[in-house]
């Protein structure tokens, strides 16, 4: 009976762990608290099954420092990820995979360090 | 009769034994009697007899309480597994409670839901845009994040690439 039991309450917690919501450090920083940021630009849209969250930061390097660490939380949580820097600034891309669908995100920085523009982008089935 | 005990004669034991077998006596002097006759060692046909009888009762009566346990321990181990079945299956109501509810709470929370309408809301410099300006805005800055998607594809595809060719003409020199 107790066998039974826990191979049920393992399968029911693996049935619910699957169907989990990825969850991305970098979604956090939607959550509404820079809206009424004068140096940020923030886009929300969902149409189409298609999921789509954007930050444009303008001359404020402290929230520009805070999305790049917030970012490299989940670029440690995948290795797809690309990465590239030069005089043009700093360039990311993390790949993350759910419901075998892609979620890309992506993050420019200015060499300046003090402009950034960071998107999430994926079907909404990836978010599921 | 304990009083009495220490007098009386064997003939007094065998008018009782007598009686036993005539059943002449009560609950309470037959009680006394099998006491007396385990305490002394009096013997004669009819009290040898009497003794046997009492032995017989006696693993009737020892017989009879042993069933009786056993009738009450098959009873205690049923309500033992009826409890066990009850838990077993009051368990798994609240797991398929919980699972039941999780399901409908992730179905209902805000990503899963198909009944959400397309929205684009977009905040400028702190001030949010009109539902149409901001769709205008979006689309523009979509097309931009899959251009920068595109771009950082073939660039990682170029480099890994170039990686490949120096890998294999180091491979080539060796």
């Amino acid at each position: 009976m107790k066998r039974i039991l826990i191979i049920f309450l393992t399968t029911v917690v693996a049935l619910m762990a699957n169907a989990k919501a990825p969850k991305m450090s970098v979604e956090e920083l939607f959550d509404g608290r820079y809206n009424q940021e004068k140096t940020v630009s923030t886009f929300f849209s969902k149409d189409n099954g298609s999921y789509f969250r954007m930050m444009q930061v303008n001359d404020n390097p402290a929230i520009v420092k805070k999305i790049a660490d917030t970012l490299a939380k989940d670029k440690a949580k995948t290795d797809r990820y690309f990465e590239q820097s030069g005089e043009g600034g700093k360039s990311v891309i993390v790949k993350i995979t759910n419901n075998g669908e892609t979620i890309d995100i992506g993050f420019q920085q200015d060499p300046s360090g003090k402009s950034a523009t960071l998107f999430i982008k994926g079907p909404e089935k990836a978010f599921k | 009769m304990t009083e009495r005990d220490d007098i009386l004669t064997k003939q007094e034991a065998e008018t009782l034994c007598r009686l036993y077998m005539d059943c002449k006596l009560s609950v309470f002097e037959e009680t006394e009697l099998r006491y007396f006759l385990s305490q002394v060692d009096y013997h004669s046909e009819l009290i040898d007899e009497v003794r046997r009888i009492m032995e017989i009762e006696d693993d009737v009566v020892v017989k009879a309480k042993s069933k009786s346990k056993s009738k009450s321990n098959a009873k205690v181990e049923i309500h033992k597994r009826f409890r066990k079945r009850m838990v077993f299956w009051g368990c798994a109501a609240c797991v398929a409670l919980v699972a039941g509810v999780a399901t409908f709470v992730f179905r209902n929370s805000s990503f899963s839901s198909s009944e959400v309408q397309p929205y684009y809301i977009a905040y400028v410099g702190g001030t949010r845009l009109s539902d149409e300006a901001a769709r205008i805005q979006i689309e523009a800055e979509k097309k931009s994040a899959d251009d920068f998607i595109k771009e950082m594809t073939e660039l990682e595809a170029h480099q890994q690439q170039l990686i490949d060719n120096f890998i294999n003409s180091n491979d080539i020199k060796k």
